[in-house]
């Protein structure tokens, strides 16, 4: 049993965030035998079999229940604001300072139009720009080293990471599209499939994601696929879903969902 | 800010936009599903706790401020609802087989069972049996990529205390799993 004045060792060392020097105090401890290094592999062996433990899809209907409800707030709300605006536009036209308020801020308009256009912003804007652009780079150079790492926790925070980059340049489609094809945990690609689907516009990750339907050997990641078909109406990915249901041993709810996605695609 | 970003999509829910609560739900309904599935073991349960995540971000949108991380928040919310509903269901009396799953009760099908399903069924029968906050804590670190700084923004206690959270919860879970293991084999 490790004691518990160890925790933030113990902790940092299964997250992966020990610096250089507590890194280095922690083998000491090891080396020395103050913490059993069978205790660790115990627990690190514990903290991966965690990784096994299986999620199930949501089922359909969760989708249908939110949108049910989001519908049913969106009416309500459209009824509460017209009829707000129409008393509102009733009450000003009504009111002897509507004239007034409306000239008063057509001369504060002209203004600050007047105003704007003799300030020079061409500077302001480019160094926002640069600033932006070394964030940006900052962000992939992170992510892609983030991504060779051994723990999942830190490949899945990489794929977040790359929802945050704006425009996403080859590097980072290329990084994500490797993730998708050949990383060994299941949750790391799911969540590579939606990375992949908000850089959509680029027509090679459209492509990327297609090819990668065949390669895929967990039905979660098919589903997964197959949801981003839909949301994307990638009619090319037809093709690959039909190669995928000729294959043999296909789970029988994944055959299902490719062959509803075909209907509706097609 | 990005317009697409997490943020300023929930920016624009909270001034009367929520068609964009669809776009974050199509991001986060299957993150959510997983946190209240692994909690609860229970698909029925997981999907009405996730829908009850967005009830709430609607009936609270105006509370949203975007100086820190939406998921933050959004999870914050999610382990609210979850501990509610572990109050409620404490107040019920619970089958010991409520959940989907089972550990296979007789000898026979124990030897059935493969090696890794078998210490797979353990751990999760282990897990089920953690007290809430451990478990929250650990599932929010292992499984949902949260740092343990975000983590205690989450749980709204500090940094230490979710580390040692998270190390017993570890802790707890090797000896359970080995009792069981053992119960099992008499």
């Amino acid at each position: 049993m490790i004691h518990e004045k160890y925790t933030d060792l113990i902790t940092g060392h299964l997250q992966g965030t020990l610096n250089a020097e507590d890194q280095q105090n922690f083998q000491n401890l090891i080396d020395e035998g103050t913490i059993k290094a069978q205790d660790i592999n115990e627990m690190e062996m514990l903290y991966e079999q965690l990784e096994d433990i299986e999620t199930p899809e949501p089922g359909e209907n969760m989708k249908s229940r939110f949108y049910t409800m989001l519908e049913s707030e969106i009416n309500k709300q459209q009824k509460s604001f017209s009829s707000l605006l129409k008393s509102w536009i009733i009450r000003l036209q009504n009111s002897f300072e509507f004239r007034r308020m409306v000239f008063t801020t057509a001369v504060f308009c002209i203004g600050l139009l007047i105003g704007y256009s003799y300030t020079s912003l061409s500077t302001q804007d480019e160094q926002i720009e640069r600033l932006t652009d070394e964030v940006s780079q900052m962000r992939e150079m992170m992510m892609i080293s983030l991504l060779n790492n051994s723990s999942p926790t830190e490949r899945l925070r990489a794929v977040n990471i790359s929802t945050e980059i704006h425009s996403a340049d080859n590097r980072v489609v290329e990084a994500l599209l490797k993730t998708l094809n050949s990383d060994p945990n299941v949750n790391v690609r799911i969540a590579a499939v939606d990375a992949l689907i908000r850089h959509a516009a680029n027509p090679e990750v459209r492509r990327g994601m297609v090819r990668s339907i065949t390669a895929q050997d967990s039905p979660v990641v098919q589903v997964a696929l197959a949801d981003a078909m839909l949301v994307l109406q990638e009619k090319q990915s037809v093709e690959e879903f039909r190669k995928l249901l000729e294959k043999n041993g296909l789970d029988s709810n994944v055959r299902s969902k490719l062959e509803n996605t075909i209907v509706a695609l097609i | 800010m990005d317009s697409t970003s997490d943020s300023a999509l929930m920016m624009k829910v909270k001034n009367g936009d929520l068609d964009k609560l669809g776009v974050l739900f199509e991001r986060y309904n299957r993150r959510l599903f997983g946190f209240f599935y692994r909690l609860t073991l229970r698909n029925d349960v997981s999907e009405d706790l996730v829908q009850g995540v967005f009830e709430r971000i609607l009936r609270y949108r105006k509370t949203y401020s975007d100086d820190g991380d939406f998921s933050t928040w959004l999870f914050s919310i999610a382990r609210n609802l979850h501990t509610d509903h572990y109050r409620q269901m404490k107040k019920q009396t619970i089958e010991e087989n409520d959940a989907e799953w089972f550990l296979p009760e007789n000898e026979h099908d124990t030897d059935m069972a493969p090696e890794e399903d078998y210490q797979k069924i353990l751990l999760q029968r282990a897990l089920e049996k953690l007290d809430p906050d451990k478990k929250q804590a650990l599932i929010l670190s292992r499984y949902q990529g949260f740092r343990y700084n975000e983590i205690a923004e989450i749980m709204k206690c500090s940094e230490g205390a979710v580390k040692v959270r998270v190390f017993r919860a570890i802790q707890e879970l090797k000896e359970i799993v080995a009792d069981l293991g053992k119960q099992e084999k008499l």
